[in-house]
């Protein structure tokens, strides 16, 4: 490893930040008349774009042509990996573009008129992965602001089939699938708290507009450059109803209604059926048994989902509209809802329905403000009515919290980057010299602050919770202001005032709503009632209280009318991976299993620690999921375990993992079990954080190392997972993930061939061993860290974690989407030039046991659990019921290919797969990792010589390793 | 002066024992029935497991003391976890049964509105179940943690100190944590006992010659609440013993070459992570048995005071 190469590096980088904050201390008082303007200039110069308000602000006095320019979309040229083709007919258009999940697709264009464009979309979402579509737009190849990096489109659901019930009545929950069909759209972004769709400022003349795939392929029929339509207001739809001689509908009984569960379409899997017992006025309520009678809940919160209904009108004429919903879940706010009739937005006075918390249910009515009702006019027979989440009034509060969250994190990373995270609070930085350019943010960021403050007591009325986190933040920043000395003493509560805000943000652009029903009454009908009475409710819940002794809430039961010719398989899954994951396998298999195999599945959620009783007293279950990485080889050593080999298909099965994965399941010939998880070590970096230092992701170690100083001279962070694998309320039983990377990259192993003894106390395995400790001891990195706090901040753009962590990620830190990546981790050099990056792996896995009743049966479970299709269903459904968060990390390796993971992410993840491998599993296994945690515990914590204790530790792992085959007699 | 029906009685013995009092018996017998099953009997096949290797998939094997020879000559964690028991039992049970009682004693002093206030102060802890993971907060390893976070912010370390897997630290902490949570069911039976002496015998007592707090304390408060004292002894002892979820949950399991490990949790680490149930039980066995001594050793001890 070069020093002199680090020390180059080094210097570079102290070169470009002497540079860039010149360059930005020069560019801010210039425009000192827009306030919004300041602080992009610098620190997000280098990768980020700017800001979409700011764009808005600098074009603010251009015209908006009303000509409009069309994109000729099959005249593109594309990237290679694009995969981009015309396609002559799809769902009755013709000649539309397909593009893939990779690459871009450029069009050429003249514009005529400068000015100010929206754009407008006709797409459809072809079929890929069930993920949202994402692409990044690119006017003359660059991005005009930040917020069209990730521009989404979302996809077309429904509800597969018919309604379907238990023999005992309980209503399931249906699969959801896509509907594709053909989406006209103005293109707006979901993520910039703003309803408004986006605007782009062209010049006359020619230009290109470029879409880079995110995720997910897309064709494209029309692409226009115009101006949105805009909704009449009320008043010119009346004229207009009168113009057309509509009337109002006088049957009294005449009344167009329809369930909020029995939706039509919806953009998202996540918006289905829900069963609520809140009140005994829900629309279908049963006592006894689950039934789905609304819809939405906080499935349906996130800006730009909807909802499409069917009603049938009797007869044509003018109604008025009323909605029974629940809005319990935001106190002290409102949810926003804009309404579409027949395809268009009849008045621009429903846009923005606001839906007020209240505990109980409630029936809107669209009215004015003299509680007139608006009228909608339906057509005879039927009519869609579809609703949208907006961001509404918030938009402007959100957008203005959001931009001071961007630019103070941006303040704070350039303090921690000075003083470091701990500044010495004896010292004057003399910030005023040396930061010149924080004080003008900070002064404009109070101003917002105050802004969004005032607006936020204008709709609340109130001062709550809501606002605490903007007051603090300005008291902070006034003392800021007024003294500079304490902003390095203030520096660690100045952060998570940030993060305050951010977490704020959150939660306030969420707009969740339960809803029952929605029905269109003639105008003079009588309003139905919103919610039960007192007494009504009384009485249920009395009721259901002694009815909870009689029904059986824990038994997922069977579905009516499925046979089990062939046998029943009982499955146990534990009771912490949850009631969701279970019912989800229980659905699956009655569609999926059941039917073709004639083999019914019986599920039961228990506690793992039953586990071994039940089995040992024979009162087991046939096949268990989900279970841990030393599981299988545990009972299998005590025969308490299937062998797989028995079974003569089981050569069809293995291909679909990688053979990493089953070899923590292999036990001399004998298989134990079939891998169902596989999840491993990635590099996750901070595209904006690491072009600003002008560091690219480290390929190799030598280049890590080498980035080391780099990062700490800037007071940044570089995240590894922690060197001990027994933190709080932990238990060893795995070898380090770090640790098994760095042997096996050396070609090492960890045990001999037939796992008689452990071989890391040999000359090699001692060095990687040193080598491990010094990341911590001579190089200092940290040896416990939050990652996702740290990696949102951008205190530590480098991060090494279990691949998973794109989940939390993507659910946790909104704001920093699209801001980082994935990539392989680091490897060594080899002669030949490649880079050899092998990490282990962790699995979980699907076992039987050896008194399974009906061993067939099982296997035909164990078949079908782990092939793709079961897999890859599953994987959506829990994704679609738990968000993101809820990626399922499976062992199918096709099937991997099939879940919604990004293009580029996947990309990094297939590479990082080729290299992955399997720890295997030996008797006595767990005491590897025991010792081994405190073998490096004793180096980083007690400064032991690492050559010299590693020795003992592993005598002790061979010694139990002896000990352990003599009692399993395989000596 | 004797009745006819007391000499008959002592010959005939048992028999006629449960005959007279048959109704008494009938009453406890649920209970006695439940009490044999679930606890007697159980501790009877312990000590016949320990004489066994028995991973509970497969058929126990007879070994005779091959597990007792193992835990005491060839056991060196097991060593290590009975000297950290003993240090550990040194702090919490003594200090712990002293600091309950001093507690217990000062609230007495106070007036009877702040009274109940301050044992519910003391006494939450320990029922709030898993609160001390707050602990796990405090002393964090990480920069954010509380303790190293102050101790950063004062200059006192540069480098965040691994409280809980740092071998230095571990004991001192669990102790710690420990006797926070020690104002248990003891500390109650202790005001209990203390709240329900009558004034009168303070009183007589300085009438007699009492002259100071000290004095009230050995010669009338602990003799009057001997029992209370004896429960909240008895309590004190297992718990001190049996008392290892919280070290387990805050210094993981095990912890740090081994320096948070109790003889409770050496016997789960051989139930959960190695199953070998035999050798578990011999540690089980030991440890009735020294519990059982202690509990007996107290008892005189208890009897002394104040006699």
């Amino acid at each position: 490893m070069g020093k002199r190469t680090g020390a180059g590096i080094l210097t570079l980088a102290m070169l470009c930040n002497l540079i860039l904050l010149p360059v930005g201390a020069l560019a801010e008082p210039v425009t000192a008349e827009q306030t919004v303007q300041t602080g992009t200039a610098d620190g997000e110069s280098g990768y980020r774009a700017i800001d979409y308000d700011v764009y808005l602000g600098e074009y603010s006095a251009a015209a908006r042509p009303d000509t409009s320019v069309s994109v000729a979309v099959t005249e593109f040229t594309a990237s290679e990996t694009a995969g981009a083709y015309v396609e002559a007919t799809l769902d009755g258009r013709e000649n539309v573009l397909v593009t893939g999940n990779d690459g871009e697709v450029t069009w050429r264009f003249t514009v005529q008129e400068e000015g100010l464009y929206n754009v407008n979309l006709v797409y459809y979402p072809v079929e890929g992965k069930g993920a949202t579509i994402e692409r990044s737009l690119l006017l003359d190849g660059k991005l005009p602001f930040e917020q069209a990096r990730t521009l989404s489109f979302l996809r077309v659901w429904k509800d597969e089939g018919e309604k379907r019930y238990d023999s005992a009545g309980n209503e399931f929950r249906r699969n959801q699938v896509e509907a594709p069909e053909w989406v006209e759209t103005t293109v707006s972004s979901l993520n910039n708290y703003m309803d408004e769709p986006l605007s782009f400022y062209l010049t006359a003349g020619v230009h290109t507009l470029t879409f880079q795939s995110v995720s997910e392929p897309l064709a494209i029929a029309e692409l226009t450059f115009c101006q949105a339509r805009r909704a009449p207001t009320y008043a010119e739809a009346y004229a207009a109803y009168q113009a057309e001689g509509y009337k109002q509908v006088g049957t009294a009984t005449a009344q167009a209604k329809v369930q909020g569960e029995d939706s039509l379409k919806k953009s998202s899997a996540s918006l289905y059926g829900l069963s609520d017992r809140s009140s005994p006025a829900n629309e279908t309520y049963s006592l006894t048994k689950s039934v789905l009678n609304t819809i939405g809940g906080t499935g349906w919160q996130y800006q730009g989902d909807w909802i499409e209904w069917e009603v049938y009108a009797e007869e044509a004429g003018l109604y008025k509209l009323a909605i029974r919903a629940k809005q319990d879940y935001k106190s002290g706010s409102f949810s926003t809802r804009s309404l579409e009739l027949n395809g268009s937005i009849p008045f621009a006075e429903v846009q923005g329905m606001r839906f007020s918390y209240n505990r109980n249910w409630q029936l809107l009515v669209p009215a004015d403000e003299k509680g007139e009702p608006y009228l909608f006019y339906l057509n005879e027979g039927k009519n869609t009515v579809r609703m949208q989440v907006m961001v509404g009034e918030h938009s402007e509060v959100l957008r203005l919290v959001s931009r001071s969250v961007t630019e103070l994190s941006g303040v704070a990373t350039k303090i921690t980057m000075l003083t470091g995270s701990f500044p010495d609070t004896l010292r004057d930085y003399e910030l005023k010299e040396t930061l010149p350019e924080i004080f003008t943010v900070f002064e404009e960021q109070m101003a917002q602050l105050d802004k969004a403050g005032e607006l936020l007591m204008a709709y609340s009325g109130e001062k709550g919770e809501t606002s605490a986190a903007l007051d603090e933040m300005q008291i902070l920043l006034e003392l800021f202001l007024e003294d500079a000395r304490i902003i390095p003493k203030e520096l660690s509560n100045f952060k998570d005032n940030i993060s305050a805000l951010a977490a704020w943000l959150l939660t306030a652009s969420e707009q969740p709503l339960l809803v029952d029903y929605l029905t269109f009454l003639p105008p003079e009908a009588e309003l139905p009632r919103a919610d039960a009475t007192f007494w009504e409710k009384m009485v249920a819940e009395v009721k259901a209280f002694f009815l909870s002794f009689v029904t059986d809430y824990n038994n997922i039961a069977n579905v009516d009318g499925e046979t089990a010719k062939n046998g029943e398989v009982e499955l146990w899954l534990a009771g912490n991976s949850g009631r969701d994951q279970a019912t989800s396998i229980k659905n699956l298999a009655d569609n999926y299993f059941t039917p073709g195999h004639g083999v019914r599945l019986n599920i039961r959620l228990v506690d793992m620690d039953v586990l071994l009783r039940a089995v040992s007293a024979d009162q087991g279950p046939d096949v268990a999921i989900f279970q841990g990485q030393s599981t299988p080889i545990n009972y299998a050593l005590r025969s308490a375990l299937q062998d797989l080999t028995a079974f003569d298909d089981l050569a069809e099965v293995l291909p679909r993992f990688d053979d990493s994965a089953l070899v923590p399941l292999t036990l001399g010939d004998s298989l134990y079990g079939l891998p169902e998880q596989q999840t491993f070590l990635m590099q996750f970096y901070r595209k904006d954080v690491m072009a600003d230092l002008g560091v690219s992701v480290p390929e190799t170690w030598t280049e890590f190392y080498a980035l080391i100083p780099i990062m700490q001279n800037n007071n940044l962070r570089i995240g590894l997972p922690t060197p001990f694998s027994v933190s709080s309320g932990g238990s060893a039983t795995q070898l380090n993930g770090l640790y098994n990377t760095l042997l096996y990259q050396n070609d090492l192993d960890i045990f001999t061939e037939n796992g008689d003894s452990c071989l890391l106390g040999q000359l090699d395995a001692i060095e990687v061993f040193v080598q491990w400790a010094e990341l911590y001891t001579k190089y200092k990195l940290d040896k416990t860290i939050n990652i996702t706090d740290y990696f949102r901040t951008g205190e530590a753009p480098l991060v090494i974690a279990e691949y998973t962590t794109y989940n939390t990620l993507s659910v946790s830190a909104p704001e920093i989407k699209g801001l980082w990546g994935m990539a392989p981790l680091p490897g060594i050099r080899q002669e030949d030039g490649s880079i050899r990056r092998d990490t282990g792996s962790a699995i979980t896995s699907v076992i039987m046991f050896a008194n399974a009743e009906d061993k067939d049966a099982s296997w035909e479970f164990m078949k079908w659990w782990t092939s793709t299709e079961a897999q890859t269903l599953y994987g959506r459904e829990i994704e679609a019921m738990q968000g993101v968060s809820a990626r399922y990390p499976t062992a199918n390796l096709e099937s991997m290919q099939q879940l919604a993971w990004p293009t580029e992410i996947s990309k990094a993840l297939n590479a990082q797969w080729e290299y992955v491998q399997g720890v295997p599993e030996v008797a006595g296994g767990y005491y590897v990792g025991r010792n081994i945690d405190n073998a490096i515990k004793s180096v980083v914590n007690e400064g032991k010589n690492a050559r010299e204790i590693i020795l003992d530790y592993v005598d002790d792992i061979n010694k139990e390793i002896a000990n352990k085959r003599k009692e399993f007699g395989m000596e | 002066m004797r009745t006819k029906d007391d000499l008959p009685l002592r010959r005939r013995g048992f028999v006629a024992a449960l005959k007279k009092d048959w109704g008494s018996y009938v009453l406890v017998a649920p209970f006695m029935l439940i009490f044999f099953v679930f606890t007697v009997l159980p501790v009877f096949v312990t000590l016949i497991i320990s004489f066994t290797k028995y991973s509970v998939l497969e058929d126990p094997v007879f070994v005779g003391l091959e597990n007792y020879r193992q835990l005491f000559l060839n056991d060196e964690v097991f060593a290590k976890a009975v000297k950290n028991t003993l240090v550990f039992a040194l702090f919490t049970g003594p200090m712990g049964y002293v600091l309950s009682f001093l507690a217990s004693w000062a609230i007495n002093e106070v007036p009877k509105g702040v009274r109940g206030f301050l044992t519910f102060i003391f006494y939450i802890p320990s029922i709030s179940g898993t609160v001390y993971t707050i602990w796990g907060i405090i002393f964090s390893g990480d920069i954010y943690g509380y303790a190293n976070s102050a101790l950063m912010k004062l200059r006192i370390i540069t480098e965040p100190i691994q409280w809980f897997t740092d071998e230095n630290w571990i004991m001192p902490l669990i102790i710690i944590v420990q006797l926070w949570m020690s104002f248990g069911t003891g500390f109650l039976a202790m005001r209990a006992g203390q709240s329900s002496i009558d004034m009168q015998y303070y009183e007589a007592g300085a009438i007699d010659g009492v002259r100071n707090r000290f004095q009230e304390l050995f010669y009338i408060t602990i003799p009057m609440m001997a029992p209370h004292l004896m429960t909240a002894a008895v309590l004190q002892i297992s718990s001190m013993f049996a008392n290892s979820t919280v070290a387990q949950n805050l210094t993981g399991f095990p912890s740090t070459n081994y320096a948070g490990h109790l003889i409770m949790t050496h016997l789960s680490d051989y139930t959960a992570i190695r199953v070998e149930r035999g050798y578990a039980s011999a540690i089980a066995v030991l440890l009735f048995f020294v519990m059982i001594g202690l509990n007996s050793l107290f008892m005189k001890l208890l009897r002394k005071v104040g006699a």
